[in-house]
């Protein structure tokens, strides 16, 4: 082999490395872009179970408030209508409501039956207005 | 060579594959923000924090239903009902009250930035041009051009025996405005009150009804609001006005406008600022 040939040798081998190198950076580039962009869209139409949890608990809150249930629990001095309200929530939903004065002060307290406490919740609230009185209602909600 | 060119070709494709998934997605979250905010997350959130501050302003604030709203050929009637007019009524305090608390606690415990503007129990009737004011012993319409309410009907209730009563006035007619006004007492007896037709631009003679020293007065005419001006007033008593019907004279959809919503949801990066509609039709 003439020393010519061995360099042009060298120089092709040197090339392909090169070219390999090359070629997998902008596959791994091409390929992070692509996944990139799937996760983008996915993330778009799946929302979280904790997100989920905030639009059952603000349905949950915003029917009690029209049905007059949250009314009536702090005209009638009575948690009944608030639990027969929580217990329309889905099944494996557990929830936590309580009502509050404009001073912040705990009216009523109504824990879902057969539920236990979890620390892992999503927390909703909702005005309303009874008697010429300004109050709030609490709702925790979390996942049996 | 051949290799080269291939695997040359295929990240060429890559990356143009990729570029186009990029653009579709930009296209299809762009296209339409309305459609994309109604069905977000956020959308949901911002509409359920409207509703929860807004949504029954009315009937919380003022302890009674949304008027209805009946079109007729070439009119359109608003009616209005259990409106209590009373100086103990604490409407005033209650909507301060209301909206200082949304402002301050609950923006603060939703972690959002949340205020009503212009809340103070007036109302404005569009397109007539009407401005409802509803205070804790008065009721006054006006604003609309005087022609423009061509019928209204009251009746009222109030909280005294028509054997108390002590004087009582009807204007006679001077003008075309249909004005019909019944007060009862309590018991539901007939106290004072007629069919008259007034001139909206002139000073007419109130419909009222005395009890000793309280009053129910109801005027129609040029007051100090301007010409068409409707004024109820209930001093020393209180007044159940169990029907106020205004009819415009001209059949046109109806807007109830009550003050400005501002929400602010950092969070999300989302802003609204909004008429509170209460009522269209």
């Amino acid at each position: 082999m003439t020393p010519a040939k061995r360099n042009a040798g060298k120089i092709a081998g040197k090339k392909a490395i090169i070219f390999t190198i090359d070629a997998i950076l902008a596959l791994i580039l091409g390929l992070s872009i692509i996944l990139a962009s799937l996760f983008y869209l996915g993330k778009a139409s799946a929302p979280s179970q904790g997100e989920t949890l905030q639009l059952i608990s603000q349905d949950a809150l915003a029917v009690m408030e029209k049905n007059g249930q949250l009314s009536e629990s702090v005209s009638g001095a009575t948690a009944l209508p608030l639990e027969s309200a929580i217990d329309m929530l889905p099944p494996n939903t557990c929830a936590r409501l309580a009502v509050y004065s404009s001073l912040h002060e705990k009216i009523s307290e109504t824990l879902r039956q057969n539920c236990r406490f979890s620390e892992d919740y999503v927390l909703t609230r909702r005005l309303f207005v009874s008697e010429g009185n300004l109050y709030y209602a609490e709702m925790e909600a979390w996942y049996r | 060579m051949n290799r080269k060119s291939m695997v040359f070709t295929l990240i060429t494709l890559l990356f143009l594959i990729s570029m186009l998934m990029l653009s579709l997605t930009y296209y299809r979250n762009t296209r339409d923000p309305a459609k994309q905010l109604s069905g977000s997350l956020a959308g949901d959130r911002m509409r359920y924090l409207e509703d929860d501050t807004a949504g029954s302003i009315y009937t919380d604030l003022f302890s009674t239903d949304l008027p209805a709203i009946a079109h007729l050929p070439g009119e359109t009637i608003l009616n209005f009902s259990g409106i209590i007019l009373s100086e103990t009524s604490g409407r005033q305090s209650l909507i301060e009250e209301y909206s200082q608390f949304v402002q301050s606690n609950y923006s603060g415990m939703t972690n959002i930035h949340a205020s009503l503007e212009n809340l103070s129990g007036k109302f404005r009737v569009e397109p007539f041009g009407s401005e409802i004011s509803i205070a804790d012993s008065n009721l006054t319409v006006s604003g609309q051009n005087s022609s423009a309410l061509q019928q209204i009907i009251i009746s009222v209730r109030v909280d005294r025996q028509l054997s108390a009563l002590t004087s009582n006035t009807t204007p006679p007619d001077t003008g075309t405005t249909a004005v019909s006004v019944n007060i009862y007492d309590s018991d539901g007896n007939f106290v004072a009150g007629a069919d008259s037709h007034l001139d909206p631009s002139a000073y007419n003679i109130p419909f009222s009804a005395a009890f000793g020293s309280s009053l129910i007065n109801i005027s129609f005419g040029n007051l100090v609001n301007g010409d068409g001006t409707l004024l109820i007033d209930a001093e020393g008593l209180e007044a159940n006005i169990t029907l106020l019907s205004l009819a415009y004279s001209q059949s046109d959809t109806l807007s109830l406008v009550g003050g400005r919503i501002h929400l602010l949801l950092p969070a999300w990066g989302m802003e609204k600022n909004a008429d509170i509609i209460l009522k269209r039709g």
